[in-house]
């Protein structure tokens, strides 16, 4: 492995560390105080995310929307600090729904919309009909900085991008490179079998494993803190399980074999059909059935974001890093098994 | 030796103890603070810790290379 190779995973690593903690995230709005609305004077406090209240007080704006039809002022009574501010709204009697969305705007922040509104789940603020004694201004496009998105929920851990999926790919990438070995394994001689490239085989599904416990480690405490459990039934997380287990069956079907040719062709053969089930269960069946996991048609968690160039300026190096690193370690894994054989034939 | 292989232990054990000791308020509350940035500095000591005791294994077979070759010159 060239040396040059080696600085540039060092270089991509270091990268990825500083800036997937360093990077800011853009404004959002988490809350509102209170959990019911009515006719007359309401009084709530509007609770921010990264937001600037206080620095832009005095272009500070707080908008009620109800039911998608009409939006009223709220005057603001106390901005407490860069993120919380008390503010009391007039609804007239008129009103009858129990929507409510909430948005807040000032020159800093831009518009930001509350992503928990009052009255119905996956309702949010509708800049609707405008009211006449209220002149709301949305302005978010002017002030997209480079920043990591905003999304309720994520939040902050929306970083966990750039530790948790190159785990996968990384473990993609060695998979692949272990089900190349074990097909030119095979595919020596009639009837013979390369030992060496089963050792590379072996190298790097040992090394692919590995990524493969983190990515479920670090997989599962992310979902506890944005799903709320450790594991869902979700078919991306159960195929990831099943990868898993069936990886494991070949290592517990090498060890079981004391014959070197015996053991390296069955596990090459192992090694093929565990490899297809891989791509059939982490990358085609999610795509047809729903669940939470981002990346398939029943949750576009991140589509949105997809292309965001704040998360793909960190995303790329990171997952390139990572796989840099895997091959690495794969490189070192087998050169130690080459000369463990070694000293064996000599002994 | 000994000492060489005790520390690494030690530290862990000591993280073992550190870590639920501060988040003894509830878990949750601790991951949940300033929107779940906790969460990733989770996420990223998994990440090093599972990497480094991978290379810690693997140094322990070249270890244990090392000595037979010394056992096999004598």
């Amino acid at each position: 492995m060239k040396n040059w190779i080696k600085i540039l995973c060092a270089a991509l690593l270091i990268y990825t560390a500083v800036f997937s903690l360093w990077h800011p995230m853009a404004p959002g709005g988490l809350s509102v105080s209170a959990t019911e609305f009515h006719p007359g004077r309401n009084e709530f406090e509007f609770v921010g995310y990264g937001t600037h209240f206080k620095e832009a007080e005095g272009s500070l704006k707080v908008y009620v929307s109800v039911d998608s039809s009409a939006v009223y002022c709220a005057d603001i009574l106390q901005v407490v600090d860069n993120h919380r501010a008390i503010v009391s709204v007039f609804l007239p009697d008129t009103i009858s729904s129990k929507r409510f969305g909430f948005a807040a705007n000032n020159d800093i922040d831009g518009t930001i919309i509350v992503d928990t509104p009052v009255g119905q789940e996956g309702f949010t603020f509708v800049p609707g009909f405008k009211n006449a004694d209220c002149r709301y201004t949305v302005n978010s496009e002017e002030f997209t900085r480079f920043a990591f998105p905003y999304q309720p929920i994520i939040i902050e851990s929306i970083r966990n991008l750039m530790w948790h999926v190159p785990m996968w790919f990384t473990m993609f990438v060695l998979m692949t490179i272990s089900f190349v070995f074990s097909i030119r394994a095979l595919g020596k001689e009639e009837g013979k079998i390369d030992l060496d490239h089963d050792t590379r085989a072996s190298s790097a599904a040992a090394v692919g494993l590995v990524f493969c416990v983190l990515g479920l480690i670090t997989g599962s405490l992310w979902a506890r803190f944005t799903w709320g459990d450790w594991w869902t039934n979700d078919p991306q997380l159960n195929g990831a399980m099943v990868v898993f287990l069936v990886y494991v069956a070949y290592f517990i079907l090498r060890s079981s074999s004391p014959d070197e040719e015996k053991r390296a062709r069955l596990s090459a053969i192992f090694n093929i059909f565990a490899f297809v089930l891989m791509v059939v269960l982490l990358m085609v069946m999610p795509r047809f059935t729903e669940g939470l996991h981002p990346g398939k048609s029943g949750n576009p968690a991140f589509s949105k974001y997809d292309l965001d160039s704040s998360l793909r300026s960190v995303f790329y190096p990171a997952c390139a890093g990572f796989i840099l690193l895997g091959y690495w370690i794969y490189r070192l894994h087998y050169r130690i098994q080459k000369l463990e054989q070694h000293n064996e034939n000599q002994n | 030796m000994k000492i060489k292989t005790k520390v690494p232990l030690t530290l862990i054990c000591l993280l073992m103890f550190v870590i639920p000791a501060s988040a003894q308020n509830g878990m949750e509350e601790y991951f949940y603070q300033s929107g779940k940035i906790k969460v990733v500095v989770g996420v990223a000591a998994i990440v090093l810790v599972g990497l480094l005791v991978y290379l810690w294994r693997l140094d322990i077979r070249v270890t244990r290379m090392e000595k037979e070759q010394k056992g096999g010159k004598s």
